[in-house]
């Protein structure tokens, strides 16, 4: 028996870095999986409370009703259990690809999300971020951009008029929406210095204005806050930028043609995504893992007398992750309250904001703030 | 072996089967998401030799950004295989396979590369060293960003200027060549 733990712990010893990698992409991607079934029921629920309904609040789970939150169970086992229909006329491999694109690409775009700050187990220490590339946050642009295919390859393949023209409308969109939202978050990179989230996080621990405020990138620069904030719900196609959709003039654009499983998926990838842009404005505007006038580094000194030095790391990221999920949640919500109060834009007052309002606002943002940001650097 | 190199050649080989594929596929619309694919492993590839920022400049620039256009004006036509033009080979596209041909021979086996590199010897870079731009690398190797940045818009900033104006000239040729089209066309009507 010692034996075997001996070769266990021999074998993590050496084989830290894949382990704590696997590890950690498979905790984003649970964080992920999570997200469909929760916002679903929050979503209803919260739809109900504006329209002055109850909404789903009987499935629960072992004889407790817990607000309903059983539900997203239940539709998921009926969603499973659905006819799986493939449409006579429709490009057939396309058609199961589009779905699958949309999910895989949610899963994957958050896993360039910094989790919370490094841990040390064993004396090594593990970066919480699954993918850290030196590129920085522009690995979760990428994976925002492909995000686009999915959409448009269902659009295409259903060979529906209705759909096809959804696609078309997904894909102008987010080519529209992208360049405000890069040019959005470009102050934010010169303002920090870097493209790497976690120095990114780590700079927003200080306090602005002689400690009243944290250093948040919202403060800094709330236009690109705002313009982010806007471009983040048309790129994830949600109200009011949900023109792919537009159940009123295409009765479900690209997922007309589509049912059970299949158009879950396209709901997991979506929501995925919202959450992962969610993520990626807290660690850009609202600091992150990091809770407001208390940096992680003075989170671990607190907690090192409590537990002992290494799990004091593992507290701290807990908590950690525990504020940026939290930090998430507001957006999250922010969400699906818009879905619910605001009417949808007609496609030509969408491409004016795209391109009329929000690319020369950001171009204007961009250039004062570089221009503060030079004479501060020179003084 | 370790991972990076298996997941290299894995990527590699998908690249070069799936580059064969698309050039195979009769609906435009199939080719587009193969060359996606196939763009999307090279950035994979440039991720594993550790430039990650051309990997990520790689899809979003191209599949982010231009093949959306491809695809988005594929999918408005929607052309069917059957309305295409599908000829037989013809006597220019032999000749630029086999310029292809030769370029592979070349750039992929080792005499090709001895002789091409044959020149940089004599100037005293020898092969498998650090090519000659990264020994003025202004930051630390790993800083990818900001040595393509430091590069250039100072080694190179009188070349990227002038390649942005060459840029413009086009976008204003196209946007010329548009107007005088539709100006035409509603002359006709």
């Amino acid at each position: 028996m010692e034996g075997t733990v001996g070769v266990v712990t021999q074998f993590l010893d050496s084989n830290i870095g894949l382990v704590a990698a696997l590890g950690k992409i498979a905790l984003a991607l649970v964080i992920a999986l999570q997200v469909a079934p929760i916002m679903v029921w929050v979503e209803r629920r919260q739809a109900a409370f504006i329209q002055r309904r109850i909404g789903p609040n009987r499935v629960g789970l072992f004889g407790f009703k817990l607000f309903g939150l059983g539900q997203p169970l239940a539709d998921t086992i009926k969603l499973l259990f659905k006819e799986d229909f493939v449409p006579k006329q429709a490009n057939k491999f396309f058609y199961i690809l589009a779905p699958i694109v949309t999910a895989v690409i949610g899963l994957v775009a958050i896993q360039g999300i910094p989790l919370a700050k490094e841990i040390v187990v064993g004396g090594h220490t593990i970066n919480m971020q699954p993918v850290n590339l030196n590129a920085g946050f522009l690995y979760l642009f990428a994976m925002s951009a492909l995000g686009v295919y999915g959409v448009a390859l269902a659009g295409w393949s259903s060979n529906n008029k209705y759909a096809l023209l959804g696609g078309l409308r997904a894909s102008a969109q987010m080519i529209s929406y992208e360049i405000a939202m890069g040019l959005a978050l470009l102050p934010m990179v010169f303002i920090y210095g870097t493209l790497d989230l976690q120095t990114m996080i780590a700079a927003q621990s200080d306090s602005l204005l002689f400690g009243v405020l944290p250093n948040w990138g919202i403060f800094l620069s709330p236009i690109s806050f705002v313009i982010f904030v806007i471009t983040m719900f048309a790129e994830t196609n949600r109200l009011p930028f949900d023109l792919a959709e537009g159940e009123a003039e295409l009765v479900a654009g690209f997922l007309v043609e589509y049912g059970s499983m299949r158009w879950s998926l396209f709901f997991l990838g979506e929501y995925a995504m919202m959450f992962t842009l969610s993520a990626l404005t807290t660690c850009v505007f609202l600091g992150g893992y990091e809770i407001p006038w208390l940096s992680q580094t003075e989170l671990v000194a607190l907690l090192t007398p409590i537990f002992s030095a290494e799990p004091a790391t593992w507290v701290a990221s807990l908590i950690g992750l525990t504020v940026l999920l939290a930090k998430t949640a507001i957006f999250m919500f922010l969400f699906v309250q818009a879905r619910f109060t605001l009417p949808r834009f007609r496609y030509d007052q969408l491409m004016r904001v795209g391109w009329v309002y929000l690319l020369p606002l950001a171009l204007v943002n961009v250039v004062v703030l570089a221009l503060i940001v030079g004479i501060m650097r020179l003084t | 072996m370790d991972l990076n190199f298996i997941a290299f050649v894995v990527m590699g080989l998908a690249a070069t089967i799936l580059s064969g594929v698309m050039i195979t596929r009769r609906w435009p619309v199939s080719a587009a998401m193969v060359l996606i694919a196939v763009m999307t492993l090279l950035a994979g590839m440039f991720g594993l030799l550790e430039a990650h920022f051309a990997a990520a400049a790689q899809i979003i620039v191209y599949a982010g950004a231009i093949m959306v256009v491809f695809v988005f004006v594929m999918m408005l036509l929607n052309l069917p295989p059957e309305e295409l033009r599908y000829g037989g080979v013809t006597w220019g596209e032999m000749v630029l396979i086999s310029l292809g041909v030769l370029v592979a021979i070349v750039l992929g086996t080792q005499v090709g590369q001895g002789l091409l590199t044959q020149g940089l010897e004599s100037m005293g870079y020898a092969p498998g060293q650090t090519p000659a731009h990264a020994k003025s690398l202004y930051f630390a190797a790993d800083e990818n960003v900001k040595n393509v940045a430091a590069t250039m818009f100072v080694d190179y900033l009188w070349a990227f200027e002038l390649v942005s104006f060459l840029i413009l000239a086009a976008v204003i040729g196209s946007i010329v060549i548009a107007k005088k089209r539709s100006a035409e066309n509603a002359n006709a009507a």
